[in-house]
């Protein structure tokens, strides 16, 4: 499974101390190779008015991205900062990065009228009208039988189909286009290109000598390492009140296991969240797991080997 | 057996509205989520025309985007573990290959069917100076210019900024706080760009406008020479920021911001100036007037003696002196004007959340359905009393409408006023992306009261009153139950 | 040396509760390592009573064993016999540590050979001051939840 040729580290965007990731193939690699998946917070452009499926960027951990930053697989930028200095410095890497914005504009127009076109074909060969093969479709379909140079209005008419799933009262668009904008800047002629990373726009990489940001970890952060060094995937433990809830494989086929809690060797646990844990799990079938870092007085604490030394325990209902 | 009901608060009252059957969306979204971290992308990609994957460009993205909801796409089974079956290996990877294509789709869109907005960030900061006009509209937070406002989305989001001299470069645009501009970004809405000049390169002072200056700020790269297109991640960089910085927006308010918006509801940044006044606590001469003449029910406690029976030894005709003489500990009783200080730190409400509705214009905003406060979960501890007093004191007065007492149902009404609050207010409680919704209400159980249906005398006939004293039975006998109300 | 009153009485409360209330046998308390080769006075006291005890049916069965049983279906009422339990007593108004966790596991003997890759468990037992005990399976290590 695992790829022999060296890859490029992963970027993690870090913004007011939040760790994002942009690049579909960063996301899964670190999904194949490191049982990392996060959450995706983005909304997705294909679906946009729903929250069950989302899109990029993921949003990591602070665990995570330390983790990967401690496998020497990933790099964390601040991009607050960064980005804004690359974009105000306007390189030699603008022209790369419109390049790539251009190819990506006429692709689609290609892909746009060489549908038309077969569409087109389709209906000189059937001899059947428009109009008919309006009747058979779902009206958001109908306008893209138009085609694109002379179909202004049809688009229009499509971002209303496209944006209007909020509100009941779908008006047409004219009404608002352009309604108060004096100002003569002539509509936007060209295709629309919002790519998803911001690719040779930040290239070269920060070296090691720039300053690469730091990351805050929690204090959960052992109990975290060491679940991760044994193959399990975590996600965040909001919905079950713990720290971490803990997949064996990836959630995408395989329920969680664990709701897990860190603690420090010496901190007081109250029994009584004890049995809240404990009896939550048992409710959603899961363990409650509990653990943190050894801490042994005679031998010193390798600081950068947090995932050993940390000792586990499951905790479940006994049912008596 | 499928862990669908993992999650572990078994029917909760739904967190997010208490009569609107568009919350169903957001209770779906927090099912799926709470196990089911990553809904099964197969079923999904096969739901998008041509398999939502990239190439058609434009094309599918319009198509698909109002076919597909939250609703149409089942959850995917899933195994307790690993049985290290090719089976089982085999539908991860068909799973993660439609999650790969699904996801590697580029954002793009024809000409007239997007808005093109670009990023001054400085701009109304700079004209604006430090105050904030009393119109409450974030102005010095608005960093992103429309060239022009298209589609429903703008029916409530951005602004144009009224007041502005007309000398102002953009003075006639509407202006996008950066949540609402990230939203559209992510959504395919938006194409944001990076001016290179000034603004007024982009936006000429209407005397400088003629064709002839436009086509010479456009070189041989055309339109890219006024400024770069930018990418997700670049919107991103620019709109997410800490709590405080201006121009910029926090990522769990934002993430809060845009999972209601794709849930149906309008969303507004919570401005005090939108709230409305405290009602009045002046009473008229009459109410005045009667309250001298009828005898003032205390509800603070009476002074007891130390020592001593606390109900003394007398004629008593009515239940009410009973009781009033065994209140001991004092109640809290809600008042619309309280002199609480104004929330500070993370409890305070962010967003003001509508319900869809049509009419509705961003200009002249209605009263919210709800206020929302979001927090971090990570850096914030759940609220003290402080806290959470601080908040709900910061929300409008906003008593049960069904009355209690002698003027109203009485007591068969008792839970829907003590379900109603007199004030409430959402928490949206963020952990890295996940959000859940928890909604708190200020309640009184002091203000019901329920030795009042021991003297109420039963009408013969009456048709007013026929069936309350029924109901009060049942009301009295469960009254520990209201105990719950606080915390949905 | 001896634990202090309070430690006494809880693991006697459980004791009680585990005889009279479920049925158990065989129970026995324990307030020093069990270390054959040493006379009583030597031996060193545990971290806290514990009890040892026979349930009247099976407690814990790993969801490995259980899958197991699933595909070999006649050996079901072997895999049925009780096993001995070790418990923990404490009251829910303690508080505890990891350290003192590890310390009672570090403690303890398997009372049944323990199987490759599995680890030691034991019952938490917590009073409650209307007497009400709750038990809880507490196992030194990551071990998978239950299939129910």
């Amino acid at each position: 499974m695992t790829s022999s040729s060296p890859r490029p580290h992963v970027r993690i965007s870090k913004a007011a101390n939040r760790y994002l990731v942009f690049d579909i193939d960063d996301v899964m690699y670190l999904r194949r190779n490191h049982n990392i998946c996060s959450v995706f917070v983005g909304t997705m452009p294909q679906a946009p008015q729903q929250s069950a499926f989302m899109g990029l960027p993921i949003e990591l951990m602070a665990e995570e991205a330390q983790v990967l930053v401690e496998k020497n697989v990933a790099f964390v930028v601040d991009d607050c900062n960064y980005h804004l200095a690359r974009m105000a410095a306007a390189g030699p890497q603008d022209k790369q990065y419109l390049d790539a914005v251009k190819a990506v504009t006429s692709d689609a127009q290609r892909s746009m009228r060489e549908s038309t076109e077969a569409r087109k074909a389709m209906y000189a060969n059937k001899g059947t009208s428009k109009k008919k093969e309006k009747k058979n479709k779902k009206a958001p379909d109908t306008q893209s039988s138009e085609d694109v140079t002379d179909a202004p209005l049809a688009d229009a008419e499509e971002a209303a189909a496209a944006t209007s799933l909020f509100d009941t009262t779908p008006e047409p668009t004219s009404a608002t286009t352009t309604k108060n904008s004096p100002v003569t800047r002539e509509a936007p002629e060209a295709w629309s290109a919002t790519l998803t990373t911001s690719g040779a726009l930040l290239t070269p990489s920060p070296g090691q000598d720039e300053q690469l940001a730091s990351v805050d970890v929690p204090a959960s952060y052992p109990l975290y390492a060491h679940l991760q060094d044994k193959g399990y995937f975590m996600m965040p433990g909001l919905r079950f009140g713990c720290d971490y809830n803990v997949y064996p494989g990836d959630p995408l086929r395989f329920h969680s296991h664990f709701q897990a809690t860190g603690f420090q060797w010496n901190e007081d646990i109250k029994l009584l969240d004890l049995v809240t844990g404990g009896r939550l799990g048992t409710n959603v079938k899961k363990s409650f797991l509990i653990g943190g870092r050894v801490e042994s007085e005679e031998q010193h604490q390798d600081e950068t080997d947090t995932a050993r030394d940390v000792r586990a325990f499951s905790i479940e209902w006994a049912a008596m | 057996m499928a862990y669908d009901d993992e999650d572990p608060t078994a029917n909760p009252p739904p967190a997010i509205a208490r009569d609107d059957p568009s919350k169903v969306e957001i209770e779906d979204v927090e099912d799926a989520e709470a196990d089911e971290a990553v809904s099964d992308f197969r079923k999904f990609a096969s739901s998008l025309p041509g398999g939502g994957v990239n190439g058609g460009g434009a094309l599918k993205n319009k198509k698909a985007a109002p076919h597909v909801s939250s609703k149409t796409v089942r959850r995917g089974e899933k195994d307790f573990e690993s049985h290290g079956t090719r089976l089982q290996e085999n539908a991860l990877e068909t799973s993660r290959t439609a999650m790969h294509d699904v996801l590697s789709y580029t954002r793009t869109r024809a000409p007239d069917n997007y808005m093109t907005g670009w990023y001054f960030p400085d701009h109304w900061a700079q004209e604006a100076g430090e105050d904030e006009k009393p119109e409450g509209l974030w102005r010095r937070d608005r960093v992103v210019a429309l060239e022009a406002e298209k589609g429903q989305m703008t029916k409530s989001m951005g602004r144009v900024l009224r007041g502005a001299p007309k000398n102002v470069p953009g003075w006639d645009k509407a202006w996008l706080l950066p949540e609402e501009a990230l939203y559209l970004v992510e959504r395919g809405d938006l194409l944001l760009r990076w001016p290179r000049g000034s603004i007024e390169d982009i936006f000429p002072p209407p005397e400088e406008v003629d064709g002839l200056k436009r086509e010479v700020a456009r070189g041989e790269d055309g339109d890219y020479e006024l400024g770069l297109p930018l990418s997700l991640q670049a919107a991103y960089s620019l709109f997410i920021g800490n709590e405080g910085d201006r121009g910029k927006v926090t990522l769990e308010k934002f993430q809060v911001y845009s999972q209601l918006r794709r849930a149906g509801y309008l969303v507004s940044r919570a401005s005090p100036l939108l709230d409305p006044p405290p009602p009045s606590d002046t009473q008229t001469l009459w109410q005045r007037l009667f309250s001298l003449i009828s005898s003032p029910k205390s509800d603070t406690p009476k002074s007891h003696p130390a020592m001593g029976p606390l109900v003394k030894p007398g004629l008593y005709r009515s239940y009410e002196p009973v009781y009033h003489s065994l209140s001991l500990i004092p109640r809290h009783k809600p008042t619309p004007n309280p002199n609480t200080p104004a929330p500070e730190g993370p409890f305070t409400v962010a967003y003001h959340v509508f319900k869809s509705r049509p009419g509705f214009t961003k200009t002249n905003l209605p009263l919210p359905d709800f206020r929302i406060a979001v927090v971090n979960a990570r850096t914030t501890d759940v609220p003290d009393l402080a806290e959470m007093e601080a908040l709900l004191d910061s929300t409008p007065w906003d008593p049960p409408k069904v009355r209690s007492g002698a003027g109203g149902p009485g007591i068969g009404h008792m839970y829907q006023r003590l379900k109603h609050g007199w004030r409430n207010v959402i928490v949206a409680v963020n952990d890295n992306g996940m959000v859940s919704y928890l909604e708190f209400m200020e309640t009184a159980f002091g203000e019901e009261k329920l030795f009042e249906r021991f003297d109420a005398k039963p009408k013969q006939g009456g048709k007013k009153s026929s069936g309350r004293n029924q109901k009060g039975g049942r009301g009295g006998g469960r009254g520990g139950r209201g105990g719950r109300g606080g915390r949905r | 040396m001896a634990h202090p009153d309070y430690l006494t009485d809880l693991a006697s409360t459980v004791f009680e509760n585990l005889e009279s209330q479920h049925d158990w046998t065989l129970l026995e308390s324990h307030t020093h390592k069990q270390q054959s080769s040493l006379t009583e006075t030597n031996k060193t006291l545990l971290p806290r009573p514990l009890l040892t005890g026979l349930p009247p049916k099976r407690l814990y069965l790993h969801p490995d064993d259980q899958v197991e049983l699933v595909k070999t279906h006649a050996t079901y009422t072997v895999d049925e016999t009780p096993e001995m339990e070790w418990v923990v007593p404490m009251h829910l108004n303690e508080q505890f540590t990891l350290k003192q966790l590890a310390e009672v596991f570090d403690s303890l003997e398997p009372l049944e050979p323990l199987a490759k890759g599995r680890c030691k468990r034991l019952l938490m037992a917590i009073v409650h001051d209307d007497s009400t005990v709750v038990y809880y399976f507490v196992h030194d290590g990551i071990v998978k939840p239950r299939q129910n």
